[in-house]
């Protein structure tokens, strides 16, 4: 542990150090003519007035990026909570079709597993980083667990699951999928009456204000351990529990939907994008590709040289548009899929 | 290869595309006949009725009491004629349903008011009504992942029901 803090104590100042040289670099371009030593002061005391250094505007950025996310994300909370259950429940509801023999229809739940099936082969997993209220809840927990540890117990850094055992348990959630698939397809599902494991309905029970739990005690009990989860480790349930994560991590994402990362050009053994990443992308191996990355955009947020590119976001010169478009495409759609609380 | 997952991952969608599109067109022919024998059995069995009907009729005719066993029937019945409305909770908020209910059958059974409830989840949970109007009983399964939308309606048919008992 004590290891690790060391080591992201070196990155961070590495960070810094990286961003303050490439605001020394293009500082001085104002002041050329005079002299260096001259030059110097003028200019510091000038960017504590008006101007904001290169890496303070790179800070700003972040944040700004950081809470329109999470506006986003309450607003979807807000409107569409039942969105990540209806889209799975479309799963479910064809494989129980099928376990009855009788013919497949295109219900309301089908619809929205194929609208977001859909959504996310065109713009990748956009849907778990900004929109589904689970992850949503999940952000929520691991933000609360952060900063008591902070105020509390004064821990500079969150305890965590190491980052090495994340590419496993990944592989959970397609266990869990391919078990939900199969009881629902030999109607095991309806027998023995597993709707009550459910941590999903409990959840939901939540975010309709209603507190009566009663028949729903082990989907209760298994929420709560995916809380404990949620604040131990940032997007828990997501990366390493979530059937409907599954389902879209093996979707054919188109690749242009994904950040690219221009490897050449990066500081060598830099990982700022690897840190920062919640459900940790080995991007130097695996790139994009595995179908895990869930969109969030922290990434190009975080990288010191701007290497993570998008065609959308170079075509606008724009961070902020493109997640606003997305946002609000699959904001139109849930709403034409019934998936709005309020529409 | 650059795109080799994106290429394995489209082939495998397709794949279960192409089995899902097999098995509806084998569900859809197999519905299609039990279709037609339902069909076959409900002509039978409205025959056999009618026959019945006749021989009733004509027993009636013979001992003379046609008149009053109607009369009879009505006294004997669960539910008032009528319509009735019932409340119950849904997911978000109360359900409002209406039963017409004449001669002990519900021939009519709609959805008032439904506030609380996603468009996506209600539009499943609907399907209930039919339901109910087909088996006659407010005693059916809910639709599965539309659970807490199901059980509104199924609580306020019973809410309306018990005011429609008899006595």
């Amino acid at each position: 542990m004590r290891r690790e803090e060391i080591e992201s104590a070196v990155r961070e100042a590495a960070e810094k150090y990286t961003a303050a040289g490439a605001s020394a670099m293009i500082r001085p371009t104002s002041g050329q003519v005079k002299s260096k030593q001259e030059s110097l002061i003028p200019a510091q005391a000038k960017s504590k007035q008006e101007t904001i250094t290169p890496a303070q505007q790179k800070a700003r950025r972040r944040r700004q990026n950081a809470l329109l996310r999470n506006v986003i994300q309450v607003i979807f909370f807000l409107m569409m909570p039942g969105a990540f259950v209806a889209g799975f429940s479309g799963v479910k509801s064809i494989f129980q079709k099928v376990s009855e023999g009788s013919v497949l229809e295109l219900n309301s739940f089908v619809m929205a597993l194929i609208g977001l099936s859909l959504f996310t082969i065109v713009f990748g997993r956009f849907f778990c980083g900004f929109a589904c209220a689970f992850g949503t809840f999940g952000d929520f927990i691991y933000w609360l667990s952060g900063m008591i540890q902070k105020k509390l117990f004064r821990r500079k850094k969150q305890y965590g699951l190491p980052e090495r055992l994340s590419p496993w348990l990944q592989k959970i959630k397609f266990l869990i999928l391919a078990l939900i698939v199969l009881t629902c397809a030999t109607g095991a599902y309806e027998t023995i009456g597993t709707y009550n494991w459910n941590p999903w309905s409990v959840f939901s029970f939540i975010t309709a204000l209603r507190f009566n739990l009663n028949g729903y005690m082990i989907g209760a009990v298994i929420l709560a351990a995916i809380i404990v989860g949620m604040a131990l480790k940032e997007r828990f349930f997501c990366q390493f529990l979530c059937p409907m994560g599954a389902v879209f991590a093996l979707l054919p994402q188109l690749p242009f939907a994904w950040l690219q990362r221009d490897a050449d050009n990066c500081i060598k053994n830099c990982r700022a994008c690897q840190t920062c990443c919640p459900v940790d992308i080995r991007l130097e191996t695996d790139g994009f590709r595995n179908g895990e990355c869930i969109g969030c955009e922290k990434c190009a947020g975080v990288c010191p040289k701007g290497n993570l590119t998008r065609w959308d976001r170079t075509l606008l010169k724009n961070e902020m548009l493109p997640v606003i478009i997305r946002a609000a495409i699959l904001f139109l759609m849930g709403g034409y899929l019934g998936l709005c609380r309020f529409l | 290869m650059k795109y080799q997952s994106f290429i394995t991952k489209l082939l495998a969608v397709v794949l279960i595309g192409v089995i899902l599109f097999h098995y509806q067109n084998i569900a859809a022919a197999r519905a299609a006949i039990v279709a037609e024998n339902e069909a076959a059995i409900a002509e039978v069995e409205a025959y056999n009725r009618g026959i019945q009907a006749e021989n009733q009729k004509r027993e009636a005719a013979a001992s003379g009491e046609s008149g009053t066993a109607e009369d009879a029937g009505s006294t004997a019945m669960l539910y008032q004629n009528g319509t009735y409305e019932g409340t119950g909770n849904g997911y978000g908020g109360p359900i409002n349903v209406s039963v017409t209910i004449e001669g002990d059958t519900i021939t009519a059974f709609e959805v008032l008011s439904h506030d609380g409830e996603d468009p996506a989840y209600y539009a499943l949970a609907e399907s209930l009504t039919e339901t109910v109007l087909q088996e006659q009983s407010a005693d059916v399964d809910t639709v599965s992942g539309a659970t807490f939308s199901s059980k509104g309606i199924l609580e306020a048919l019973n809410d309306a029901l018990d005011k429609a008992v008899n006595g």
